[in-house]
């Protein structure tokens, strides 16, 4: 050790002059920022000086001696200080019994010497840490020479350096492990090489650099087979990354995570300081120089990252300085990270989850904070992007992508805001969410519960249609679950509605009331002959000012009185898809599963019905109507611009879906004649009959072999899928678009979230309905409310249903449930006769007072047998 | 199916059974059965076998239109054949291999997974009286042995 101590005075010595050499002003300067950590104001102009150096010559000189002295054992330093200083010609060794004692080493050698130090730097950090702060810092004036100059961290340092520790004798320990005395002490070389490097970009930037280039490698530590290619930007070793993490982890000492936090802490605003300067600059596209991308794929794979004091302390910095970064650069860190595992992607993304959540409960106690214009939270958002783009991107490598189709049909709404956010990394890599069937990341993983329940929707639109650059939700919409996607989707119409409305209304002043021009849709339809009417209706409005589809709808039931406040809508929708739902007008049919319904190719029906119904799907959208409707998923794939292929049949047709599977599994050599395939398929015609089709020309002579089942299986699934349906889905969808825009949904929603609009999830938890109802008249411990819930919840399922038809004009449950009601019980009266009643539009209940349990139930059972139609009680 | 009446054809029945096809409906073939063993060999089942269009992607269906006293078939006529059943169907599945596991179900019932719980229990719990009712039913209603 004396020897070691010797060699380190040098160096510092060394060290020293380096600083005073090149300190200048700079050395109160860093003080300043080391102390109070802030240090913004640093000017950033020398900076430049070597933020495009030319790159080469550090990189291959790093590499090489990377390479160069791959050995991990102590011996292999020795070899290696030997030999430098013979080559040299200077004095100087580390760990080598045989080294003299010298000294100061000229500054002009000192990048050689250091690179050919592999435990030298955190020794010096030992002997004189503000030395070396002052050296860290002062590296921003610098050119490649100092880059060099600056310590880095590899595996093999970091077990050397853990290895030569445990040698050591600890003096104050007397029975116990070194491992185990004083760990705060005993890791102190440690440390501060760990902060050292941590905290500076330049030199974590130059760790764990890949030995040699185009080896492909494991990603992940243990699991994983992602194998890849090595993109020239980024070329961190990962796997090494991984142990050395590992291996710091195990040492189980406080003070490397303390230190790991705050020194990342300190690289977050570095990082972020650099980002700033390049997208100021006007050369704003520019990447990052050197391997600069490096630091961000090492932190993301530190194992402190989601610890209570990392998300407090470093975590925030990183994501700012993610956040800021080119697009070039987000780019590259979304192809390098989709190469990672399913599990270790999650892993990330799951650690930005944590920070949302945490920054949330931290803020939550303050009633005036909009989460839009929080410091961390909008950052944070921002990076997760790149992990979900990453995540899409992953399942776009893997063929986990479905044909899509984006129309390119111009927005012009002023108010459909979604279309405007078109990603720009998406685009380019044509991983649009719809089209991908399997993300690494479920788009589950990605919503954020506690964000989603304080997120004021309404600031995201005004952010959105602002001129200003505020943050916007609407924009990073992976993170918003279907709620409030659904909340979102809901205020647009209503603003759009009120927009017509008020438009119209001027116009009809400016024009004397004069004109056709009318506030409301409105529809006057007869219960007799609803489809009728309807299909008169609606296919005029379609035909000639589809524009009209945007105002608010109002129905008008002939001879009934009811002013439509929504009441009246949500029983004209349901009546209506109940009849064209029947089988028996042969517009749809029920699958094998007993309660999807699929479209019927033999149809007699026209376009215009299919058409009408997928302008009523998209006008109970509009309106957020939701509909008892049974489509597989697949048919809101399809409305979503995708092509379903092979991957999507179990949805809709599960038994095909497992034959063609056990058809493109089978092992034997006789395939031919095991199936006596052709590519010429039967199907079931109107009649029970059995209609041939050619899935080829002469597809009747061309057997199905073990070569080209895929191709078979794959004809098969399309023809199942799109084009025996073509002509009615296609006019089907024509009507969708009218109302909705499908390219506007689609920007956002998922099938299933679409699916979940229309027909809102099925889950009568009447306990969640009990929780959010209000009272009027009652209060929630009268003894009717309590005699009231009791009967309710003791109801049969069909009951409910019926209740809740009564109640609120549908038997469906809202997205988000029961709750999401606000069902109101509003007092009628004293005791009497009356029956209950409700008002579906403001789903509330009018109950009189009954006095007794039995008259309650009696009566509400009453009124539910009877509730159907509107009218004055 | 027109690869599928050659086959037919070519092996009409392990010796219990012989087919007759639809000329009309090949989506349907009429099968007689005449079991071998007690007490149902005093006579022979007409079987319906109705297939879909979707064959041999989709199972085919069997249906007795001779009333059978048996644990598996009820009272309409349907069947529970395990090969069949939705779920484990596979397309590579031969008429051939359906029509032997039928024949071997009539045979010996299978009265763990019944369709008619009641004649499972008699089945199990007094052999002689079920075999006795069995054996009549086949006597009043199955066609004779061919």
């Amino acid at each position: 050790m004396k020897i070691e101590s010797r060699v380190l005075l040098g160096e510092e010595t060394a060290t020293n002059s380096v600083t005073r050499r090149r300190v200048g002003r700079w050395d109160s300067v860093d003080r300043t920022e080391g102390s109070e950590g802030e240090g913004y104001d640093v000017p950033l102009e020398n900076l430049y000086d070597y933020e495009y150096f030319d790159e080469s010559p550090p990189a291959e000189d790093q590499i090489d001696y990377i390479s160069s002295t791959g050995p991990s054992d102590p011996g292999g330093a020795e070899n290696r200080s030997d030999s430098d200083r013979d080559s040299e010609g200077t004095a100087n060794g580390v760990s080598t019994e045989s080294s003299s004692t010298d000294l100061v080493i000229p500054p002009s050698i000192l990048r050689d010497l250091i690179t050919g130090l592999s435990t030298e730097p955190e020794h010096r950090g030992r002997r004189n840490k503000r030395a070396v702060r002052k050296r860290d810092k002062e590296y921003r004036l610098l050119t490649l020479d100092q880059i060099a100059e600056l310590p880095f961290i590899n595996e093999e340092k970091l077990s050397t350096l853990l290895a030569a520790e445990s040698s050591i004798p600890e003096p104050e320990s007397d029975e116990t492990t070194p491992t185990n005395s004083h760990p705060s002490d005993r890791n102190k070389d440690l440390i501060s090489l760990l902060t050292n490097v941590f905290s500076s970009p330049y030199a974590l930037s130059k760790s764990f650099l890949i030995q040699k280039a185009n080896t492909s490698m494991d990603i992940s530590t243990n699991n994983t087979n992602a194998k890849h290619k090595i993109t020239p930007e980024i070329a961190v070793d990962v796997v090494s990354v991984c142990k050395s993490y590992a291996l710091l982890e195990s040492l189980g000492d406080e003070q490397i995570e303390k230190c790991l936090s705050n020194s990342i802490h300190k690289m977050g605003k570095e990082l972020y300081r650099i980002n700033r300067e390049l997208s100021r600059s006007s050369r704003g596209s520019m990447s990052l120089p050197f391997h600069l991308l490096n630091v961000y794929v090492i932190i993301m794979e530190c194992p402190f990252l989601a610890t209570p004091r990392f998300i407090h302390h470093g975590f925030p910095y990183l994501c700012q300085a993610i956040a800021t970064l080119g697009s070039r650069d987000q780019e590259d860190l979304v192809v390098w990270f989709s190469k990672y595992s399913k599990e270790n992607l999650l892993r990330i993304v799951q650690g930005f989850q944590q920070l949302i959540t945490y920054r949330i409960l931290e803020l939550d106690s303050d009633e005036y904070f909009e989460v839009q214009s929080d410091d961390v939270i909008p950052v944070a958002v921002k990076s997760l992007r790149l992990f979900y783009l990453a995540s899409l991107l992953y399942s776009k490598n893997h063929g986990f992508i479905r044909p899509y189709n984006k129309s390119r049909v111009a927005i012009d709404d002023k108010f459909l805001l979604s279309s405007r956010f078109n990603d720009p990394i998406i685009e380019k890599f044509g991983i649009y969410p719809n089209a991908i069937t399997k993300p690494a990341a479920a788009f589950e993983d990605f919503y954020n519960e506690s964000l989603n329940n304080i997120i004021d929707i309404q600031i995201d639109i005004e952010n959105a249609l602002a001129s200003t650059r505020k943050f916007s939700f609407l924009k990073y919409s992976f993170v918003l679950n279907a709620a409030t996607k659904v909340l979102k989707l809901f205020f647009e119409s209503k603003v759009q509605m009120i927009e017509e409305r008020r438009r119209t209304v001027f116009n009809l002043i400016l024009s004397g009331g004069g004109g056709d021009d009318h506030p409301f849709l409105n529809l006057q339809v007869n219960r007799n002959s609803l489809l009728l009417d309807t299909l008169g209706n609606i296919e005029a409005v379609a035909d000639i000012r589809p524009e009209m589809f945007k105002k608010q709808l109002r129905i008008n039931f002939e001879g009934e009185e009811g002013l439509d406040e929504g009441g009246p809508q949500k029983e004209f929708f349901q009546l209506l898809i109940e009849q064209l739902f029947n089988p028996d007008f042969g517009m749809f049919y029920v699958m094998d599963n007993g309660t999807d319904y699929w479209f019927n190719m033999f149809s007699f029906e026209n376009e215009a019905s299919f058409r009408l119904i997928g302008i009523l799907l998209g006008l109970a959208i509009y309106n957020s109507i939701i509909l008892d409707v049974h489509f597989p998923i697949t048919v809101y794939r399809k409305l979503l611009n995708c092509t379903p292929t092979y991957d999507d049949l179990h949805d809709s047709h599960p038994q095909m879906a497992r034959s063609f599977a056990d058809i493109l599994s089978y092992k034997g050599e006789d395939f031919e004649d095991t199936y006596m395939l052709t590519f010429m398929i039967t199907y079931t015609g109107p009649f029970g009959d059995s209609i041939e089709h050619n899935l080829k020309e002469d597809g009747d002579n061309i057997p199905v072999t073990k070569d080209n089942r895929k191709e078979y299986v794959d004809m098969y699934t399309d023809w199942l899928l799109n084009s025996s349906i073509e002509l009615q889905f296609a006019a089907f969808k024509q009507g969708f678009d009218i109302v909705m825009k499908s390219n506007y949904l689609d920007d956002m929603f998922t099938a299933e979230e679409v699916e979940l609009l229309v027909c809102g999830s099925q889950d009568f938890d009447f306990k969640e309905l009990e929780k959010t109802t209000s009272y009027d008249g009652f209060t929630p411990s009268h003894k009717l409310m309590i005699y009231f819930w009791d009967v309710v919840n003791n109801f049969p399922e069909e009951t409910k249903r019926k209740l809740l038809q009564f109640i609120t004009g549908t038997d469906r449950v809202p997205v988000g449930g029961l709750s999401k009601i606000k069902m109101v019980i509003v007092k009628n009266g004293p005791d009497s006769d009356r029956l209950p009643s409700a008002h579906t539009c403001f789903n509330a209940l009018l109950l009189p007072n009954y006095p007794s349990k039995e008259k309650l139930t009696e009566r509400l059972m009453k009124a539910l047998k009877f509730g159907k139609g509107f009218g004055m009680i | 199916m027109k690869e599928y009446e050659e086959i037919q054809k070519g092996c009409p029945g392990g010796g219990i059974h012989s087919i007759f096809l639809d000329e009309v409906n090949i989506l349907c073939w009429k099968i007689l059965v005449a079991p071998t063993e007690y007490p149902y060999n005093k006579g022979a089942f007409r079987i319906h076998v109705d297939f879909t269009a979707e064959y041999p992607f989709k199972p085919p269906k069997l249906n007795f239109k001779t009333a059978i006293y048996h644990p598996n078939v009820d009272e309409k006529g349907q069947v529970c054949l395990p090969l069949i059943a939705p779920e484990n169907w596979k397309p590579a599945t031969k008429m051939e291999q359906v029509l032997k596991a039928l024949v071997t179900l009539i045979n010996e019932p299978e009265v763990e997974h019944p369709l008619r719980a009641d004649l499972a229990e008699e089945y199990s719990k007094d052999k002689s009286s079920f075999n006795k009712k069995a054996e009549d039913q086949t006597a009043k209603y199955a066609e004779k042995k061919p």
